[in-house]
């Protein structure tokens, strides 16, 4: 790494190098049957270079590509970027790596699908079903010419499973996801094979407002949006809803939201993000109130802030090495007026638990906007679920919705963005919301 | 690494196959009026298959020394699932296919790329109430090989060229958003001399301001040829790609050839080979050569995607639709050029057969669960008395995939396709996935409103 550094002072003011090496092996079963392994080892190589005031950057899979700084030095003459220096800072002390995970060969993967197969044919014989479950190493190497060294290593251990209905088409789901290897208990597995067989108890709705329970999972279609009004570019630019609300009381009193790179075993845990900032735990809303907006380097010095460690080389469909840093989450943690889970359901005389939606990635999400198609959705009558809902939308924008949170729930659920997770929420109770029926 | 290496490192026994990938992206990404990037990034790397046991094992790589170690974990991996699986349809192609654009983007000076994206920003941000626009050029340029040791040696350049634009407007609290792509193939002549396309776009997102929120409910409606080829993608396509079959009884039985799943006036194609479309090539990546499938014919459902593996199993031709996003990803069944085909309706005839509904126009992204989809439009008209009259904005669609092909009425009669690629599967994002359609007329769909 060095000695690429070295070659690129000989054109530039300062260079700064990040390695990423990726081992990752996935096993997927439908039916009993294993129909794939997949295995990789890749390293992606990334340069930022500082010359005259400006900044630019260069991808490659190859330390030894010849291009690498030529093409650092186009995209600094063409972008123009203002650049600042690059910066040196401790890295955090976490948790992120599992040696039981890295150690779990192709063989246990397979030998742990097939247990969890037979535990779920155990508990009902005729459900239709697939697993799938993933092991990814990452090893990431930075260093920049100010004096920055760092290196941590994570573990990442992913398990799913999801029901297939009648006609052969996605049912009920579970997920798990973390730095350790996570187990999922037979209550877990008792409570998705009874979301499965609601299936049978096709219910349809009416155009109505109803009470709505989000689970954890469908709560990261509304982080999207969340993260939309406090990412830096947004709000330096002049688009995010809240960039003049700092202090204010944006959301209900019963949400705290914040962003915690430092959460031990976390799916996005990291000891520095990709411009060397120290992982943090950044309290994004307090009770409802705003209290952060998560920034680089360089928003944070136009802002005349800290930067909070959200730097992230990533585009919104791809965690390959994409682009040059920018805004995303590290673990997005919901927090508030909790109850149980159980409770929560109980507490609702007619109203929905919703466990899948569809169309995230659509509308105008900075501003908050959400219309969604209900692809998992239970009607819930005097404090049961009693079928499933079929052709439903919910729509509105987060920032009345969110304003109308009666409760959280205890059991954190992966918050899942479009492709990937974004951290962990509990179940969160709404008072109303739009639903579009039949 | 040369080919002769490369060929010598494929096993005999089984199945194997190796596909290598110099992968070019060059992008200029705006926000308003500023360029905040402009990149060129170059990936290079492998994927490797084995068949030898019950199913693939898949290795990918991007240091070719590694190369025998790829081969080493894809045997043991697919030596690990019980059984033997076959693979006995399967073409051996030995090809060389060149890009050869009338104007090749690797040609022009990247400070001109940049003008032109930098002219259309303007044009795009002189309007006072277009208050965001997020701009990306892209330039996709891959060389493959893909060889196998059943004698398969394909050579094979890729390249996409196009603008995407995301433009909003804003008066007082209401914005509205809308999408313009330019390009699409492998031409950036594509690209220059799209003023007009772009004022009338910044037009209509201002328009939208004045337009009244769309009351939900069921309607009859008219989709324009983007918002159909959205739906026909969406709702039909995924469900057209026969991977999801493999294993799944239920669902191959649900998808019996020779079911009726619309009218007799309906018919729909996926076309790899159409020329200059973000999903024109002329192998897949796993040197199957792209075939022109009928989906649906007359109504009823006569072919599908396949990969080698799917129509093995399930004893049908393989189409060359078996794609990966790069090198880093193993191939799986992907649409190339979907489109609903040309019926005998023009778009007046259908209009006036409406007494109270809607034109929808402007795709913007949908997704699929099976048997139900979703999908956003960027705005419509009202349909009063068979007549066009205001526009009607903030409209999302959803619906039950079989019940809306039967409820299709009219198929019109002018086919356009989509300049704007990109769909989601497995992890991959690939942009070369393509759509088109003629406008259709659709009774009782449902509409949501924000």
């Amino acid at each position: 790494m060095k000695s690429l550094i070295e070659k690129a002072l000989k054109v530039c003011d300062a260079a700064e190098l990040y390695e990423r090496r990726v081992f990752s092996t996935s096993v997927a079963m439908l039916m009993g049957e294993l129909n794939g392994i997949d295995g990789e080892k890749k390293t992606e190589i990334s340069i930022r270079i500082i010359k005259d005031g400006k900044m630019g950057a260069a991808i490659a899979t190859d330390i030894e590509d010849e291009s690498l700084i030529d093409r650092a030095l186009i995209s600094l003459t063409q972008q123009g970027t203002t650049a600042e220096p690059f910066e040196v800072h401790e890295p955090a002390k976490v948790l992120s790596y599992s040696e039981a995970v890295v150690d779990l060969s192709t063989a246990d993967l397979v030998h742990q699908i097939e247990a969890l197969n037979e535990r779920i044919l155990q508990l009902d014989g005729q459900v239709k079903f697939g697993i799938e479950v993933n092991k990814t190493l990452t090893e990431i190497y930075m260093e920049n010419s100010s004096g920055f060294s760092g290196s941590y290593k994570k573990s990442i251990y992913e398990l799913g499973i999801f029901t297939l209905n009648d006609k052969g088409f996605y049912n009920a789901s579970l997920e798990k996801v973390g730095c350790e290897i996570s187990d999922i208990t037979d209550s877990e597995l008792i409570a998705l094979l009874e979301k499965h067989k609601l299936e049978q108890h096709p219910v349809s709705l009416e155009n109505e407002k109803l009470p709505v329970i989000l689970s954890g999972s469908v709560m990261g279609a509304m982080m999207l949006r969340v993260l939309g009004g406090v990412n830096g570019g947004n709000v330096l630019k002049h688009i995010s809803p809240v960039e003049n609300r700092m202090g204010e009381k944006v959301f209900s009193e019963n949400i705290t939201i914040r962003d915690d790179a430092t959460y031990a075993y976390g799916v996005n845990t990291m000891a520095f993000d990709d411009e060397g900032t120290t992982a943090q735990n950044t309290v994004i809303y307090e009770k409802g109130v705003l209290k952060s907006f998560l920034l680089s380097q360089s928003q944070a010095k136009k802002l005349g802030l800290k930067p909070t460690g959200n730097a992230i080389k990533r585009a919104l469909f791809s965690k390959e090495i994409e682009d040059a840093p920018t805004v995303f989450e590290s673990n997005m943690i919901v927090e508030g007026n909790c109850i149980s889970d159980e409770g929560l359901i109980r507490s609702i005389k007619r109203g929905l638990l919703i466990t899948g939606v569809m169309g995230a990635h659509t509308g105008n999400i900075i501003q908050g906007e959400f219309s969604l198609n209900v692809s998992s959705g239970f009607l819930i009558e005097d404090g049961k679920m009693v079928g499933k809902v079929k052709g439903a939308m919910i729509a509105g924008n987060v920032y009345e919705l969110f304003n109308d949170i009666e409760a959280i729930g205890t059991e954190l659920e992966p918050m899942r963005g479009i492709f990937y997770h974004l951290g962990y929420s509990p179940m969160v109770k709404f008072g109303g919301v739009n639903i579009v029926g039949k | 690494m040369v080919v002769s290496e490369l060929k010598r490192a494929i096993p005999s026994d089984g199945f194997c196959d190796l596909r290598y990938q110099e992968y070019e992206l060059t992008t200029i990404k705006g926000t308003k009026k500023e360029i905040d990037t402009v990149a060129v990034i170059k990936k290079s790397g492998g994927n490797v298959r084995v068949l030898t046991g019950g199913g693939f094992g898949s290795f990918c790589f991007t240091d070719t020394a590694d190369l025998p170690l790829a081969f080493k974990e894809a045997r043991y991996a697919s030596d690990l699932i019980k059984g033997n699986k076959v693979l006995d349809q399967y073409e051996v192609n030995v090809d060389t296919v060149k890009v050869q654009p009338e104007m090749d983007p690797r040609t022009i000076d990247i400070s001109d790329k940049r003008s032109l994206v930098s002219h259309y920003i303007n044009l795009f941000m002189s309007y006072d109430e277009i208050v965001n626009l997020e701009t990306e050029y892209y330039e996709q340029f891959t060389e493959t090989l893909i060889l196998n040791n059943k004698g398969t040696e394909v050579s094979q350049e890729e390249l996409i060229v196009g603008i995407n634009f995301r433009i909003t407007s804003k008066r007082e609290a209401l914005t509205q958003i809308t999408r313009l792509s330019l390009g699409g193939g492998e031409n950036y002549l594509d690209l220059l001399d799209k003023e007009a396309e772009i004022h009338a776009k910044a037009k209509q997102t201002i328009d939208l301001l004045d337009a009244v929120p769309v009351v939900g409910g069921n309607y009859d409606v008219v989709l324009d040829s983007e918002v159909s080829g959205l739906f026909i993608h969406e709702a039909f396509g995924h469900l057209s790609e026969s991977d999801s079959l493999i294993g799944n009884e239920t669902l191959a039985k649900t998808m019996t050839l020779g079911s009726e799943f619309a009218s007799e006036i309906f018919n729909v194609i996926d076309d790899p080979t159409l020329y200059g479309y973000p999903g024109s090539y002329t192998y897949d990546h796993e040197g199957t050569k792209a075939k022109k499938t009928y989906l649906i014919k007359e109504g009823r459902l006569s072919g599908r995607l396949h990969s080698m593996e799917s129509a093995s199993q399930l004893g049908e031709i393989p189409t060359g639709h078996a794609r990966a996003k790069h090198f880093g990803f193993t191939p799986i069944v992907r649409m190339g050029n979907i489109y609903i085909d040309k019926g005998q309706h023009t778009l007046k005839e259908m209009i006036s057969s409406i007494d109270n509904g809607l034109y929808l126009f402007g795709a913007a992204g949908g997704q699929t669960s099976g048997d139900t989809f979703t999908f956003a439009v960027q705005g419509a008209y009202k349909i009063e008395n068979g007549e066009l009259t205001h526009m009607v904005r903030d409209l999302a669609l959803t619906g039950h995939l079989f019940s809306t092909l039967k409820n299709i009425e009219m198929v019109g009669d002018e086919l356009s396709f989509s300049r704007s690629g990109g769909c989601g599967k497995g992890g991959q994002i690939l942009i070369k996935s393509g759509k088109g359609s003629v406008p259709i007329k659709i009774k009782n769909m449902g509409i949501g409103g924000k």
